[in-house]
């Protein structure tokens, strides 16, 4: 480089005028307005600097189930690292909550720089809409909270009074919508699948049948159903079917695809294809029925509507079970090898099957809710609980049938140990939608207005939707509102439905962590914090420990809490935000912590869980009475986490239905007959009045739409149609739900492939490692393909969650969100019908480049070039 | 307690170069910090710039930018617009950043904000008793505070220099170089090649080129700086 010394002084310039100069050139900055800069540090900030770290509980709050235990060393607000559960050592009985990749991965969430800093606007809304084709391909402008927040107020109040309150649609009606009049929703079964009507009127509960976690080891045989908890019930559901494994238990997996936890636990897997469990089940039934293997004592004792001689009053005696399955009167013997043609499994294996459940006792029968995740599941339901009880494995060690056994009960079973207490903040309920969204509201009540989701984005577009008894009912939605809640326009089937949704609206708000698919498309997004950045609160995953997590990090940049959010939002519709938000975040944590309550060492009942002096009130500055408990308030609020510890043989110990099976006189179920009812004509009529299809009240094998059957032109002459495959859906270890699916490090682990058969490839001259393009009569993504044999032929499984990213040209989703092609094919209950799916595969060869997602910067750089 | 100041220095060189850097520095904490406006535009555009920049060599380096100010000439309120656009898009979001603008993402593999790398950098700030005007909410290592720091240093420097507080003056110089050599040197130019592949509007393009070259500029007259005054 050149002298620059030298450069200066031979260029004769004059020090004083060269100053005086500068000074002014410097002047014309205005450098007194620019965010980025520094300022002098106050006495307070340089002596807390750098501090020696400490370890905090962090929250692990995703929908996944596992609500793990997560530590985080912090610095003078920066996590250095991270690590898991240390606070006992680890064993079977009393194993540690670990964490597992998208747990551990946290801190790179938190800490992303694509997280969202400030409100932003789209460039070409204005109030009613503005240029609404734009949204998704406009740019942006960044805009101040109170402009923002004023947006929103204006709009929202606009449209209530031009079009009332079933103009506005939420998936979460806040407190302030509520208070406004409230707003229209969305409701479904989402992750339950078809189980909840089926248990209501068949077993008289939700997710019932499972014994206590330490009784799985009393089981020697475990049918896991269409569960996969190595991939989608981390922590440690896996862990413990492991411990039945080496008490000796035989493992048998059913699943279209052997999956890891096939791989890792099974001793058979057996596979079935999406859609068409209930004609599995109905061969095995078949089987069980003509060798006489059923447990007939058990049936004629607890059950009703088996056989023609113990029918509920007033049925059809024709319409039992047994005769359905015999054909006696449809001419249909529901033989393995009928099932065969459906299902996919060698006659022979489900005679095998069938007679390996009917003869091993005790046995654990359980099923998640995958296979109830389909068009019909309710059928599937009731097959599933109509063969399990069959067995008679109930009420006894060892022995369960057990229904929609998924998320934080996997593997679990009874009442929780130990819980946390309520926050005493008032949820002011929705004045037009007072029911449950999940799993959904009383189809014969006509005082509510939600959609299902299957239906919502047809109703925004169309101007109907269905109402139960009511049938179909004229909507006017005006605005979509998303705050506090994830990603609903990529987490609902029919997305590309949706997109038209969003852009025919007048307005759609958005708070969200990151620039999700919802966000992308919205007129304003609001940058909401993380649980790392609120005061704290608590986690219950499994039913043996709960969480108390504190904050981490201050709020990210602009990032506001949802609270405050729905506060200011309030004030500007000229409500008093304090009435609907009196406590303060501190105040409902401590009453949190003041209700744990934690079951009696002799297993009677709970008793309080923390001591809370005094001082600890003083000290804390919140309200409250001094309690005994078991754990001091402060050792409590360092440890973070509440585990009871188990050995076999405590006072914990639960055996479902026990009473009932001891003496079903004096403690019938909360069924119509108080028995098993593997009849209801409640089932059937409650099914009917949602509107969409009728349901048997008996399991039959009734037409899937887009099941096995309709890969097929003809079925009866074997002829394919245009989507000859079958598609179904899974909860991919990347993710939970669409949450983590923007973290490198676990994009770079857990590829975004379609998994699929090396004969189903071949046949479409598609190699390893090419890029597919999958279609559906919905939608269509590309992505790379994963061969193996591991897949059943004819059937593909693609990740649920991934953020669409459609191209606008093609519209062709490049990210592989399976709600692309999972259509809105509203059923029964409201079940989304994740699972049956039909598609097309071809090699893609068109000019869209797909690089590996965890190098996607790249990517998404040209893909917004000019346009965002 | 001061040394004694040496007699051959050439004291008007060292102040003209410190004024110089201080003033550039500034410029760029403006351009990289800030939505723009026309008046730094109008900024980059002066004579002074040009005088600034010819004094290290640079005198070229604004012929990228200049054409794209006589663009804006013609319309000044439509180009403004899209340069805000961009530097929404570069800066802001809410999109992905194609080049975040922070050190952290720069020297760790994770690509992520508020790491140990900050507090390293934050600690130098404190040496010299600043913190972001956001602190603890806003990343302590964005180019523009970074780029202020180093502004404010070169203030304190040109203050000892007045002062005939040479010690100081050097140890400031040396606190400079060390800072450029331990961190603005290490990720700038990567952020630079990141930010200028994922642009394709001339005014960011041509003013990371600046940056870029400037700081190994800067390096190179501090460096001569310490060397006269060591003399």
């Amino acid at each position: 480089m050149a002298d620059f010394m030298d450069k200066v002084t031979n260029s004769k310039l004059s020090r004083r005028t060269f100053l005086k100069a500068s000074a002014a050139a410097a002047a014309s900055l205005s450098l007194t307005g620019c965010a980025n800069s520094l300022t002098i540090a106050s006495a307070e900030q340089v002596s807390k600097a750098n501090k020696e770290g400490k370890w905090i509980t962090a929250a692990c709050w995703h929908n996944c189930g596992g609500r793990c235990l997560n530590k985080a060393l912090v610095v003078d607000g920066v996590v250095i690292r991270q690590k898991t559960d240390d606070t006992h050592p680890d064993s079977p009985d009393f194993p540690q909550q670990r964490a597992c990749a998208r747990g551990r991965s946290q801190r790179t969430q938190v800490f992303a720089p694509d997280r969202l800093k400030y409100p932003m606007k789209r460039k070409n809304w204005e109030p009613g809409g503005g240029q609404r084709e734009l949204r998704g391909r406009d740019e942006w402008v960044r805009i101040s909270w109170d402009e923002a927040l004023d947006h929103v107020a204006a709009e929202i109040k606009r449209i209530k009074e031009s079009y009332g309150n079933k103009a506005l649609l939420a998936k979460k009606a806040t407190n302030a919508l509520n208070a406004y009049g409230g707003a229209m929703t969305m409701w479904g079964c989402t992750s339950d699948g078809a189980w909840p009507k089926p248990q209501q009127f068949m077993n008289g509960s939700r997710s019932r049948g499972s014994n206590d976690r330490l009784d799985l080891r009393n089981s020697k045989l475990v049918v896991l159903w269409g569960a996969n908890p190595v991939w989608s019930s981390a922590g440690n559901p896996t862990y413990n079917f492991l411990q039945a494994k080496k008490a000796g238990a035989k493992f048998i997996v059913v699943d279209p695809f052997y999956s890891d936890t096939a791989q890792l636990l099974a001793d058979e897997w057996i596979p079935v294809r999406p859609g068409t469990d209930t004609a599995l089940l109905l061969g095995m039934a078949y089987y069980m029925i003509s060798n006489n293997l059923h447990d007939q004592e058990f049936l004629d004792k607890y059950c009703i509507g088996f056989d023609a001689e113990h029918m509920p009053e007033g049925a059809d005696p024709k319409e039992n079970f047994k005769d359905y399955v015999l054909g006696t009167y449809d001419g249909v013997p529901k033989t393995p090898e009928w099932a065969s043609k459906h299902c996919g499994t060698d006659p022979a294996v489900i005679k095998r099957f069938a007679h390996e459940i009917a003869v091993t006792k005790p046995m654990t029968f359980s099923s998640s809710s995958a296979a109830a995740r389909t068009y019909l599941g309710e059928q599937f339901c009731q097959a599933f609980l109509t063969v399990g009880w069959m067995t008679g494995n109930v009420g006894k060690a060892g022995a369960m049938i057990c229904s929609n056994n998924r998320h934080n009960t996997q593997s679990y079973g009874g009442p929780a140990l130990v819980r946390a207490g309520r926050t005493g903040a008032p949820s002011i309920p929705n004045p037009l939608y007072s029911e449950p969204t999940f799993p959904g509201p009383d189809p014969f009540k006509t005082d509510w207005h939600g959609i299902v989701w299957d239906e919502v984005w047809d109703a925004v577009v169309t101007g109907e939707y269905t109402a139960g008894i009511r049938g179909k009912q004229p909507c006017d939605i005006r605005a979509i509102l998303n705050f506090g809640v994830g990603n609903p326009l990529n987490q609902a089937t029919n997305f590309m439905r949706g997109v038209e949704a969003f852009r025919k609206v007048e307005f759609v708000v958005t708070a969200a962590h990151f620039l999700t698919a919802t966000a992308n498309y919205s007129d304003i997004v609001l940058p909401a914090t993380t649980e790392w950045e609120k005061f704290g609160g608590f986690l219950s995953g499994n039913p043996e420990m709960i969480i108390h997590y504190s904050q981490i990090t201050e709020p990210l940049y602009e990032a506001k809490d949802d609270d405050w959010i729905d506060m200011e939002i309030a004030k500007r519709l000229g409500l008093d935000p304090k009435e609907l938000y009196p406590l303060s975040p501190k105040q409902q944590v401590f009453n949190q912590i003041a209700g744990c309550t934690v079951i009696k060492e002799d297993g009677s009942d709970y008793e309080p869980l923390v001591t809370i002096t005094e001082q600890d009130i003083a000290e804390f500055g919140v309200e409250g009475t001094p309690q005994q408990g078991r754990i001091s308030f402060k050792e409590f609020r360092e440890r973070g986490i509440y585990q009871v510890p188990r050995s076999p043989g405590d006072n914990y110990g639960y055996i479902d239905y026990k009473d009932f099976i001891e003496d079903p006189e004096n403690n019938p179920l909360d069924t119509e007959s108080g028995k098993f009812q593997i009849h209801s004509q409640a089932l059937a009529d409650t099914i009917k009045a949602y509107g969409w299809n009728t349901l048997a009240p008996i399991a039959k094998y009734q037409h899937v739409r887009e099941g096995y059957e309709d890969t097929f032109a003809d079925f009866e002459k074997q002829i394919k149609s245009d989507y000859p495959l079958q598609l179904f859906t899974i909860h991919y270890a990347r993710r939970s739900h669409s949450t983590l699916d923007n973290i490198p490090w676990l994009r770079e682990a857990f590829a975004q492939s379609v998994i699929m058969n090396p004969a189903d490839a071949e046949a479409r001259g598609i190699k390893k490692g090419d890029i597919i393009k999958v279609s559906s009569r919905h939608g269509t993504v590309i992505r790379p393909v994963y061969l193996t044999e591991r897949m059943m032929p004819g059937v593909l499984t693609l990740g649920e969650g991934a953020w669409a990213d459609i191209d606008e040209e093609t519209g062709i989703d490049k990210a592989g969100c399976t709600n692309v092609l999972n259509g809105g094919l509203a059923n029964g209950q409201g079940v989304q019908a994740y699972n049956t799916c039909n598609v097309q595969v071809e090699k893609y060869s068109g000019p869209l480049q797909l690089l590996p997602d965890y190098l996607w910067p790249l990517r998404i750089v040209e893909a917004q070039r000019g346009t965002k | 307690m001061s040394k004694i100041m040496p007699k051959n220095v050439r004291y008007d060189s060292i102040a003209i170069l410190l004024a110089n850097r201080k003033y550039l520095y500034h410029l760029l904490q403006k351009i990289f910090g800030d939505e723009p406006t026309l008046e730094t535009l109008n900024s980059l555009n002066s004579d002074f710039t040009q005088t600034s920049l010819a004094l290290l060599s640079m005198e070229d380096k604004l012929s990228g930018i200049k054409s794209f100010l006589s663009k804006l000439e013609q319309d000044r309120e439509k180009e403004l617009d899209k340069l805000c656009s961009e530097y929404t898009r570069l800066f802001l979001g809410p999109a992905k950043l194609p080049a975040p603008p922070w050190e952290s993402v720069y020297v760790n593999k994770e690509r992520l904000i508020f790491q140990e790398s900050t507090l390293k950098v934050r600690e130098w700030y404190l040496k010299y008793d600043f913190v972001p005007t956001n602190y603890r909410t806003e990343a302590d290592d964005h180019i523009a505070l970074e780029l202020d720091f180093m502004a404010n240093l070169a203030d304190f420097a040109e203050n000892s220099l007045e002062n005939n507080q040479i010690d100081s003056l050097i140890k400031i110089l040396n606190d400079q170089k060390s800072f450029l050599e331990k961190h603005m040197l290490n990720w700038v130019p990567q952020y630079v090649a990141d930010l200028q592949a994922s642009t394709t509007h001339p005014f960011y393009f041509e003013a990371a080129g600046i940056l870029n070259l400037f700081l190994k500029v800067d390096h190179a007259v501090v460096t001569e700086i310490i060397r006269e005054l060591n003399i």
